[in-house]
């Protein structure tokens, strides 16, 4: 079976021979693959999850599973592309076990959230859209947005919109049909966007009458 | 550029992944389309929003705490010692199971007998008995002879010795 060198020159077993002998009953084999992997299936529960108790919980729980489910692994296929399924699989589960948001609503926002979209929406789109900077205020509405998505929605939301993996992709970590990934997307978008739609209009109703009141004589913008 | 060309570049530009820069002359082009067309303004402003928000939600990499490595491989024990449990359960579970069916199998067995105990002529059954008890020079003779298949009689041919030749 072939075996790497580490940095050490010393010999590391793949990860096929690992997965054998842990088969086999070695307990210290799976461990290694723990170590192995542990930081990037981590950083998967980070793309759902921002807690580092949940990303945690997600980690142990993925490993638990490939631990259980490790004779379903087939032999030349990529142990880790496995591994994530497994991950982003519990990502989803988690985020169906959650509480959802009944709606979302701006009434809901913080004053320090408010401000920041009133801010935000008064540039010009173009500026808008070039924006780099981030901000506390934004991340703070972006969970409240996304915690009023179903777990289908906002799967897809970040697994494409936002990290820019492919239906294709999507389709193979989820064991979906890309027909069936291209439908959760359309939904997905349009229960965002009305979302969005919803804030805009709101915000531009708060800042008209603040400017209303402000100045009477002031040309509305459009 | 229409608003069909600004919609498709938008599809393009809505997500997060794009880079955020629109250059050179298409640049231009959109300053120029979106000054003179609110909807497709207001279209901008809400992919805009939609790219700050998805944007604010990602997490830079890290390494987990060290701490995880150790609550994983503590979770991996316990899961070793309950298949293993598991395991003994089930051989358990097994064994009962093989009792269960052999039981069945002798009651069964029993349940036959009386059958054939009930619905066969004495004779018959004592027949079957010296058969069954393997003294069949005995049970040669007592079909052969034409003696009358007397219950005394073949209890007592029975309990002689079995004879040695024909
Ligand atoms: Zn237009």
């Amino acid at each position: 079976m072939a075996e790497k060198r580490n940095s050490a020159n010393e010999l590391v077993p793949d990860d096929e021979e690992l997965v054998e002998r842990s088969l086999a009953g070695d307990a210290e084999a799976f461990e290694v693959l723990v170590r192995r992997y542990g930081r990037a299936i981590y950083n998967v529960a980070g793309r759902f999850f921002r807690q580092p108790e949940m990303r945690e919980d997600i980690t142990q729980e993925t490993f638990l599973k490939a631990y259980q489910a490790l004779h379903t692994y087939r032999r030349g296929a990529s142990f880790e592309r496995w591994l994530m399924k497994i991950a982003v699989n519990a990502c989803y589960d988690a985020l169906r076990r959650m509480q959802r948001r009944r709606e979302f609503s701006l009434a809901d926002l913080a004053e320090d959230e408010q401000t920041w979209l009133e801010e935000a929406l008064a540039k010009p789109a173009f500026e808008l859209f070039e924006q780099q900077q981030q901000s506390e205020n934004a991340v703070a509405l972006a969970e409240k947005l996304l915690a009023s998505l179903s777990p289908e929605d906002r799967l897809v939301m970040l697994l494409y919109e936002r990290d820019g993996l492919s239906t294709a992709e999507i389709g193979e970590l989820m064991g979906w049909s890309r027909s069936k990934v291209k439908i959760r997307l359309f939904r997905a978008r349009r229960a965002l966007d009305k979302r969005l739609r919803r804030i805009l209009q709101g915000a531009q109703s708060a800042s008209a009458s603040k400017a209303k009141a402000d100045e009477p004589e002031s040309r509305q913008e459009r | 550029m229409t608003c069909r060309d600004i919609r498709k570049r938008m599809a393009m530009w809505a997500r997060a992944a794009s880079p955020g820069e629109i250059a050179g002359a298409e640049r231009e082009a959109l300053a120029a389309h979106l000054s003179a067309c609110p909807a497709c303004a207001e279209e901008l402003r809400l992919l805009a929003l939609k790219r700050i928000l998805l944007r604010a939600t990602r997490v830079p990499e890290v390494d987990p705490a060290p701490s995880l490595y150790a609550r994983v491989s503590a979770r991996l024990r316990q899961e070793r010692a309950r298949s293993l449990f598991s395991f003994w359960e089930a051989a358990r579970t097994f064994a009962a199971s093989v009792a269960v069916v052999a039981m069945l199998l002798l009651m069964l067995l029993a349940g036959v007998n009386i059958y054939i105990h009930q619905q066969i002529p004495v004779e018959r059954r004592d027949f079957i008995s010296a058969l069954m008890e393997r003294n069949f020079s005995e049970a040669e003779r007592l079909v052969f002879a034409g003696e009358e298949l007397s219950q005394e009689g073949v209890l007592s041919a029975l309990a002689a010795e079995p004879r040695e030749s024909r």
